[in-house]
Formats: structure tokens, C-alpha cells, sequence
């Protein structure tokens, strides 16, 4: 009697059902060492993140680059570009996956000096997306052998349940494998770092500073980089 | 977070059939034994206002027992002997499970008390109960914590109920009661007071019962910070609200009845934002 009560409990309550979250984004590929000038009669290997219908970084089927101008610069299947004569030049690179399509472009100019990268500072500001207070301005900068995060006077925070801060590519849904999760907030206010060994990221390679309260599984906040 | 907001409804339907100020008399007794349920994918944030969290569910099958020990004296017990808590998949708009449900199930906490009526030949019944929480339940289950059965504190309460009945149509029996609490929490909570009042009124002489309840849980806010801790033990304090519940009661014969609640907020703080339900099976002896 009493196994047969707690088995009808167990089907009334006890099914652990599907919730299907809105976490659909359009997919996207960012080409994430991007530069100001090239030299010319140089190489250089471009590098690329695709990242699929829920922001996590995916491989795609196909990908092609693409050269504006064949004359001043050439590129290969797998992103290594040649600069063969001075000027301006448009670099795009599309991916397919599926039917998840996505491309972009860059432009740089060919020179006689030396190749320069894109200034590797990053920066943002939190969007507030759950009552919990979350605000402020953030950078992200390389220092030594170190990628660190750093919120200015800004930032305030009124607390939540479990809180972690995660490196994303979708400003929705829950973190992934592929996600990078820098750890737990305990910050309220005020200036404050975080610091991650740059082997384990690369500098370009995520978009958003993602919120997330783990216990209740709900977005706190999150900050697109603008750069 | 998750575990107050839960734990405070659970506790709830225990107030809310305390009785009144009446007492039973001398060997007489009512029990009860109900399942309670709430679903909720929202919950009330400590602004008030309403967010999402990951679908949870919680119910309870408790036991709940009222017994005379003196005209005077009143034995109570409601035993939540078999609690379920469960959090539903997250599965992402492409079908991939991004968060794996859990569940836990186990005794949730319990609560004795005694209630003595005061004044015994007054037309008001005035009664004063003391009720002690005893933190049998799970306050940690789950992989990250998130799932109780208990909030793994033991309280204690005072509380006091002044009811009348009174009859305003003649051969509807009907009944107010109003009452206020202190709770004393342990563990770094805040302590509480409770008050609130509740009506009835009853058909075809006593057979059918119709209850309206209101309920105010106010935190003093003088326990730990809201949000402390990380990782698999976070707990959250200072929960708030103002509540309604709607019951109704059958006697289907002098002593054996059914019954049945549905109860929401009408605001809230660290509360879940959704309505909970009940159905359950009494032995009224007089």
C-alpha cells in the first residue's frame, strides 16, 4: 500500500519535466585577430570564432574567405592572407552550419610598415536584466601572461544567490561547455579585477560578460563588449 | 533563495489550520491528512518584483493532528512525512539539455505545539500557542544545494488567536479569527512576525465549509545578509509576504470529510509567484 501511494505521488509530482528556454540568437562569426595595417610582400594567419544558434562556439561545415581586391591581397581556404601590393582591401569570411549561415568583414589597409594588431583593449558596460541591481563599466586588457577584467567605480551589485560571472557568446539562455566561467561574484561595489591566465582564453574570443545565478538558473545581467 | 521561498509556503498550511483560539476538548481530536503542491517559474525577487527561475516543483504529504489533551490544552502536529522538491531539464530552443533536472525527496520539517485558551468563558475564543519547529527536513539536496525539504533551523514561535463565531444568516454558521506570531529563528535567520485573520462560513447545517484566509509574514531583517555564501550552499534571508487562500471543507459524514485550497500572494519578497494547491482527507471527533 504504502510503495503503491508513493508510486502514484511519484508520477503525479515526481516527473521531472522540460522547460524549453528562449535562448535562440542569430548565429555569428567574428574573426578574433583582427588588425589595423598589414605589410606588404607579408603573410598573415587570420583566425575565426563561429558561434551557433545558442551563442556556443561551433564548427562549421564550410568556410570561405574572401579577398576585395585579388590584386592587393590574397587569402587561402584556411585564413592565411598574402599582401602582394599596396592599398585598401576588404577581408570577409562566411561559415555554414546546417542552415546556420554567418559572415563578416574587416578592412585594413596594406602598407609598407609593419603589420600593426588591433588595440586589445575591450569594453563594455552591464545591462541590467534582472532586479538585483547589477550595473557598471568594465574593460578587458592583456598584462603579461594575464587577460584581466577590471570594473570601475561603477559597478554595483545588491546580491543574489549563487552568482557566478561567465565569459559568453549569447547574452541568453544557460552557459555551456563552451562558455568560460571566471567564477563566483562576491563584489558589491566599486573598482575590482578578475584575473584569467591567458592560455586558457583568447582575448577576442567571447563577447558578452554573462550574470548567472546557478541555484535559480536565471540571467542576472551581462555586457556586451563594444569592441 | 530557493529554499526560503519554498520553505515559507510549506510552513504556511500549517498556520493556517491551527484551529483558531479554539481548543479541543479533553481526548477529542481533528486530523487531517493532505497533499499540497506549487509549481512555480517565477518567484518574487527581494524588490518585490517578479522574475524567472527554472520551473520547480514542490510537494507535500503531510499529516496534521490536533488532539485535546485538556479542555484547555491542545497538542499539534503537522508532519510533512514525505516532501518532494524538483527542478525541471533547461533544455536550449536546439533540444540540448543545458541543465539537468534533479529531485529530492525525504520528511520535511516538522512542527509541535501546544495552544492553551485563555479566558475559557469568554464569547471571544482568545488562545495562546507555543510552536516549536524541529528541522528534520533536507536543506541542502540537489547538486548545487538548491533543492529542501527544511530550512535546517529550528524556531520557535509565539503566537496568539482571538475567534468568534457568530451567525449572520439564519442556518449559515459562520466564524472570524484573527492572529499575530513572533518567530524566533536560529542559524543566522531573520526572525519573523506573522499575523493575519481568516473567515468562515458554513451550509446545510455545518455539512459544507467555505474559508477565506489572509496572511502577512514580515521580516524583522535582524539575521545574516540576504544572499550569502556560493556554490552548493547558498541560502537566502528576509522573506516576505501577503497572502490569500481560499479552502472549502465537505463533511460527508458526522466525523469524515474531504477538502480542498488553492492559495497565491498578493506580493511578495524571495517568494515564489504561484499558486499552490491542496487536497485532503479529515477526521473531525467532537
Amino acid at each position: 500500500m504504502r510503495w503503491s501511494y508513493l508510486l502514484i505521488l511519484s508520477a503525479l509530482f515526481g516527473c521531472i519535466g522540460d522547460e524549453i528556454l528562449d535562448d535562440e540568437v542569430s548565429p555569428k562569426i567574428r574573426i578574433i585577430n583582427p588588425i589595423e595595417t598589414m605589410e606588404v610582400n607579408t603573410s598573415y594567419q587570420f583566425e575565426y570564432i563561429f558561434t551557433d544558434l545558442i551563442g556556443d562556439q561551433a564548427i562549421p561545415s564550410s568556410i570561405i574567405w574572401q579577398s576585395s581586391d585579388m590584386n592587393i591581397l590574397t587569402v587561402n581556404s584556411s585564413g592565411l592572407a598574402e599582401a602582394t601590393s599596396l592599398g585598401q582591401v576588404e577581408l570577409t569570411v562566411s561559415a555554414v552550419l546546417d542552415e546556420q549561415m554567418a559572415d563578416t568583414t574587416i578592412r585594413f589597409e596594406v602598407t609598407m610598415d609593419q603589420t600593426t594588431v588591433k588595440e586589445n583593449e575591450r569594453k563594455g558596460s552591464i545591462h541590467p536584466s534582472s532586479s538585483y541591481g547589477l550595473a557598471g563599466d568594465f574593460s578587458m586588457y592583456e598584462e603579461g601572461d594575464e587577460i584581466v577584467i577590471e570594473f570601475d567605480e561603477t559597478y554595483n551589485f545588491n546580491g543574489a544567490p549563487g552568482p557566478y560571472l561567465y565569459l559568453r557568446n549569447s547574452a541568453t539562455g544557460v552557459p555551456g561547455d563552451t562558455d568560460y566561467e571566471i567564477g563566483f561574484v562576491s563584489a558589491k561595489s566599486g573598482i575590482h579585477t578578475y584575473r584569467i591566465p591567458k592560455n586558457e582564453v583568447d582575448i577576442n574570443e567571447y563577447t558578452v560578460l554573462y550574470y548567472y545565478c546557478k541555484p535559480f538558473e536565471i540571467r542576472l545581467g551581462y555586457g556586451e563588449f563594444e569592441n | 533563495m530557493r529554499k526560503l521561498i519554498f520553505v515559507s509556503i510549506i510552513i504556511l498550511p500549517f498556520l493556517s489550520t491551527a484551529g483558531g483560539g479554539w481548543t479541543k476538548r479533553k481526548g477529542k481530536g481533528y486530523y487531517k491528512v493532505s497533499e499540497w503542491w506549487i509549481t512555480a517559474s517565477k518567484h518574487f525577487d527581494n524588490f518585490g518584483n517578479t522574475d524567472r527561475n527554472a520551473r520547480t516543483t514542490i510537494a507535500n504529504t503531510t499529516f496534521y493532528g490536533e488532539y485535546g489533551i485538556t479542555d484547555r490544552l491542545t497538542g499539534v502536529l503537522f508532519f510533512p512525512f514525505f516532501s518532494h522538491s524538483h527542478f525541471d531539464n533547461q533544455i536550449s530552443s536546439t533540444g540540448q539539455v543545458r541543465v539537468k533536472g534533479e529531485q529530492v525527496n525525504g520528511i520535511g520539517d516538522t512542527d509541535l505545539a501546544i495552544k492553551y485558551r485563555l479566558f475559557p468563558k469568554s464569547k471571544f475564543a482568545i488562545a495562546t500557542s507555543l510552536v516549536l519547529g524541529i528541522p528534520l527536513g533536507n536543506d541542502s539536496g540537489g547538486s548545487q544545494g538548491q533543492l529542501q525539504t527544511g530550512d535546517g533551523e529550528f524556531n520557535q514561535m509565539i503566537r496568539a488567536d482571538i475567534s468568534r463565531s457568530f451567525s449572520l444568516i439564519n442556518g449559515v454558521g459562520t466564524y472570524a479569527n484573527i492572529y499575530a506570531s513572533i518567530n524566533n529563528r536560529s542559524n543566522g535567520f531573520s526572525d519573523e512576525m506573522r499575523f493575519g485573520g481568516e473567515i468562515g462560513a458554513s451550509l446545510f447545517k455545518g455539512k459544507f465549509w467555505f474559508i477565506y484566509r489572509l496572511d502577512v509574514l514580515e521580516s524583522l531583517q535582524n539575521g545574516n545578509e540576504t544572499f550569502e555564501g556560493q556554490g552548493a550552499t547558498v541560502f537566502a534571508n528576509n522573506t516576505e509576504f501577503v497572502s490569500y487562500t481560499y479552502e472549502a471543507a465537505y463533511y460527508i459524514s458526522d466525523k469524515w470529510g474531504v477538502s480542498a485550497a488553492y492559495g497565491s500572494a498578493f506580493s511578495g519578497k524571495l517568494i515564489a509567484a504561484a499558486p499552490s494547491y491542496s487536497v485532503g482527507v479529515f477526521l473531525d471527533i467532537k
